[in-house]
């Protein structure tokens, strides 16, 4: 069986469906794929939070930064629908410094945050200060940046309201089929091959988050992605704790790490349902998903040292996921000069929520041949 | 680290004190897990001391396990749940410690298989395993008015215990049609054991004039705050009810039990491998003759294996601690492992065909009307899953894309069969495509310091 479509996007995550999502509003016939079930990869297993001070790098911001405001864009045009279709949120976050130390890395990120422009209603809060924002957060603190413009969204909700509009738009979208692998002809892609089935089309995007890799190394290219367990607590919901998302400086240096054993840092999001979301760890284990006990007893640890109160509460699930980790801290965003028709959409880590929809506007606007909103050099897939 | 045990066990109910009593036997090391302060199970759940009455099979000859368990050099870590099961079969606690063994047996029992009908959710209605519980272990009568309805033979020794307790039974209802029962009854009674049972819940509903009918089913509980009135209808052949034939009846207690589902959650977390088969209750491990699965050194007894009743799990214990203790260098006579074999192929027959004639009928489906709940916990409705299975999910673990089930506190225990029950009677698939919901730890809902005092 053959089908044919103007344009593939291998993988059915937040990046997959962004891409399709801008794909189709310019009218091109996209095709999704996705190998496992709607959402069972790293899109399902991951928070909301849609950030800016956590970025590392100048590309990263820059992407983060337009990623966010077409967020809102997106919010706007959803009108009421938004609340059920994203649950998107002006939450504002909370990063915490428990130490000097930490205080002093958040005093360099508020220093870059300045560097890049970001508005002047980021403000440094003492702990008192904190005490009257969030009264359950721990007293002995150091201080946190309060940052009042930071957004949240269902990261499960969204992905799908991606692919749905997508649809809506005349995009198809497949999933449960089994191993997919791009074919090539020459020097040319020319479609993606599932067991018992072929779908063609000229152009083909990788957006395979951590499995990007295993997607292309058949096709003899290297790319600097390694999955990155990352793993997540949901706390049984109960009375209100905290209004604001809650971080720590911690996360940063986690991410930040290149370190191949288990990170540790604090992300606490409450969501719209009364859960709380805790996280997030970092370790390299290869495609393992399974819980590491350990990781789990050091999240909630940390989580009981910022939040004392939730010593009280119950654990009702875990979960792990695979963050496509980029050897370089940039993701990897464009063509592939090894194969015509060949682009990836791929390697953002723990930012995939936030970076999508800059990532498919990117890559619409790279295979309609307009102009891109910035210089994709950084993203070089080839880099 | 400690030496770890021969054997863990996890729960402590007919198979799980049968298999450790087995390797006790041999010399093995071994630790028992159970929630109760008690070991027993639910067959044998033991009645507070303070109540001076007799418990649920407190006469049954096969009681003489627990006497015999305390006698052995048994690690009865008992009061305290098990959450994860981790790398090296490490067993974690709720107290924040673990358990490790060498093997490890998971023998948690069963659920009871709800349906859903409009009013399921109201207070009032209760899983039948649960009303037995409060009258038998508790002494408290949940309410003075009652219908029951299900599936299988569990359903009379509620209505028993509750006549005993003084409560008015309004009726008995069997959802399988008689002509169908009557073809098992005459396999099953062959049973002196049986038979004698059977007679003496006859007799019980006779006394109090109990109707028990045979080809119906609740079809919807209604009142505010709590239930307050039934409602309920003959059956069709499919199982759908007949328009016409409804009843309605003033009662304060419903009680439901549709047959019984294996507790496979820590299997699962360990990435046991699973089939469906419902001749065995649903999802269950593939397991070898000795019961070991598809991880090495993990093994599975008892209802954890496939729905069977007591007699099964007792031998199934034995063949788990037997092959253990071979396992671990142990002479164990041949001809005691292979009379268990046979013991448990005979009682295996006899399950299945039980199972069977009781599987609940499939027009049962059809009481899961679009405003029916199917996720307490999120208040999901079955018109939220209906319109995300048309948009073709039709894995039960891709509806949570669109809809929030198995999110909350009962972690799906109670919505992921109803909606794979939506899911066949929308997508015309099999049970097994519409597949599960996979498990992570915790399999319960624990606190926080059970992480938190992890070392």
């Amino acid at each position: 069986m053959t089908r044919s479509s103007d344009v593939i996007i291998l993988g059915g995550g937040i990046v997959g469906a962004a891409c399709a999502f801008y794909l189709a509003r310019e009218g091109i016939r996209a095709t999704t794929l996705e190998a496992g079930l709607l959402i069972a990869g790293t899109s399902r297993a991951c928070d909301g939070l849609l950030l800016l001070w956590d970025k590392v790098n100048d590309p990263e911001f820059e992407l983060a930064r337009r990623s966010v405001q077409l967020w809102r864009d997106l919010s706007g045009e959803l009108g009421d629908a938004s609340d059920d279709a994203l649950e998107f949120t002006v939450s504002g976050c909370l990063a915490l410094a428990k130490d000097a130390a930490q205080r002093e890395a958040m005093e360099a990120i508020r220093a870059k945050m300045v560097r890049w422009g970001i508005p002047s209603e980021v403000t440094w809060l003492e702990p008192e200060e904190i005490s009257r924002l969030e009264p359950n957060v721990a007293r002995d603190l150091a201080g946190a940046l309060y940052f009042p413009n930071d957004l949240m969204v269902d990261a499960r909700r969204a992905t799908m309201t991606l692919h749905h509009r997508a649809v809506s738009a005349g995009a198809r979208l497949l999933d449960g089929l089994g191993d997919l692998r791009v074919i090539a002809e020459g020097d040319a892609v020319k479609g993606v091959a599932g067991p018992g089935v072929e779908y063609r089309a000229d152009c083909v995007v990788v957006a395979a988050g951590a499995w990007t890799p295993l997607v292309l190394k058949p096709l003899g290219i290297e790319v600097g992605i390694r999955p990155r367990k990352g793993h997540i607590l949901v706390v049984e919901k109960g009375p209100q704790l905290f209004r604001i998302p809650l971080m720590d400086t911690g996360y940063v240096a986690t991410v930040e790490s290149r370190a191949e054993d288990l990170q540790v840092g604090l992300i606490l999001e409450g969501t719209m349902h009364g859960s709380i979301l805790v996280g997030a760890s970092r370790e390299y284990v290869g495609y393992d998903r399974t819980i590491n006990p350990v990781a789990i007893a050091r999240l909630a640890r940390n989580m009981v040292r910022f939040l004392p109160a939730l010593a009280q509460r119950r654990i009702i699930r875990t979960y792990a996921g695979l963050r496509p980790a980029s050897d370089d801290r940039r993701p990897f965003i464009g063509p592939h000069r090894a194969y015509r028709g060949l682009y990836v959409a791929a390697g953002h880590e723990g930012a995939g929520i936030t970076l999508s929809l800059a990532t498919g506007r990117m890559i619409a606007d790279m295979i309609v041949g307009r102009e891109t909103f910035m210089d994709p050099a950084s993203f070089d897939p080839a880099r | 680290m400690d030496e770890p045990y021969d054997l863990v066990i996890v729960g402590a109910g007919p198979a799980g004190v049968a298999a450790a009593i087995t390797a006790a036997r041999y010399g093995l090391t071994v630790g028992l897990i159970d929630e109760y302060p008690e070991p027993g199970g639910q067959y044998f759940r033991p009645v507070p001391a303070a109540f001076r009455q007799p418990g649920p099979h407190d006469d049954d000859p096969r009681r003489t396990v627990l006497e015999e368990i305390r006698h052995l050099d048994v690690d009865l870590r008992m009061g305290t749940a098990a959450w994860g099961l981790f790398p090296e079969r490490r067993v974690a606690l709720s107290d924040g410690g673990s358990l490790q063994g060498r093997a490890v047996l998971v023998a948690t029992g069963a659920y009871e298989r709800g349906i859903g009908f409009p009013g399921w959710t109201l207070p009032g209605v209760m899983s039948a395993g649960g009303i037995q519980l409060l009258v038998k272990s508790q002494r408290v009568l949940p309410g003075r008015r009652v219908l029951l309805s299900g599936c299988g033979p569990f359903l009379l020794p509620v209505a028993a215990d509750l006549l005993t307790a003084g409560a008015e039974v309004v009726a008995v209802l069997e959802a399988v049609p008689w002509s169908r029962t009557l073809r098992f009854g005459v396999h099953a009674l062959a049973s002196a054991d049986r038979r004698r049972q059977a007679g003496h819940y006859a007799a019980t509903l006779l006394r109090h004039r109990v109707p028990y009918v045979h080809g119906a089913s609740i079809v919807e509980a209604m009142g505010e705050g709590g239930v307050r009135r039934a409602r309920w209808a003959r059956l069709d052949a499919l199982g759908y009810p007949q328009p016409g034939t409804e009843r309605e009846a003033e009662v304060d207690l419903v009680g439901i039990g549709f047959g019984f589902i294996p507790a496979i959650e820590l299997l699962d977390t360990a990435d046991a491998e699973l089939v469906y088969d419902a001749d065995r209750g649903g999802w269950v491990p593939t397991l070898t003759e000795a019961l070991e699965t598809s991880v090495p050194g993990l093994f599975a007894a008892g209802e954890t294996a496939g729905i069977g009743g007591v007699d099964l799990a007792l031998v199934e214990g034995r063949i788990v601690g037997l092959g253990v203790a071979r396992r671990l260098g142990q002479s164990v006579p041949e001809e005691e492992m292979a009379g268990l074999l046979a013991q448990r192929r005979r009682l295996l027959a006899f399950a299945s065909a039980l199972n069977r004639t009781f599987a609940p009928p499939p027009g049962l489906t059809s009481l899961l009307r679009e405003d029916v709940t199917v996720c307490r916990c999120d208040e999901s409705t079955v018109a939220e899953v209906v319109r995300v299975i048309d948009r073709g999910r039709h894995h039960i673990d891709s509806l949570k894309c669109e809809v929030r089930i198995g999110m909350g506190s009962c972690q799906g225990r109670l919505c992921a069969p109803l909606c794979a029950d939506l899911i066949v009677r929308r997508a015309g698939l099999s049970r097994e495509a519409a597949g599960r919901l996979h498990l992570r730890p915790p399999v319960r809902p624990v606190p926080v310091t059970a992480l938190t005092n992890m070392p």
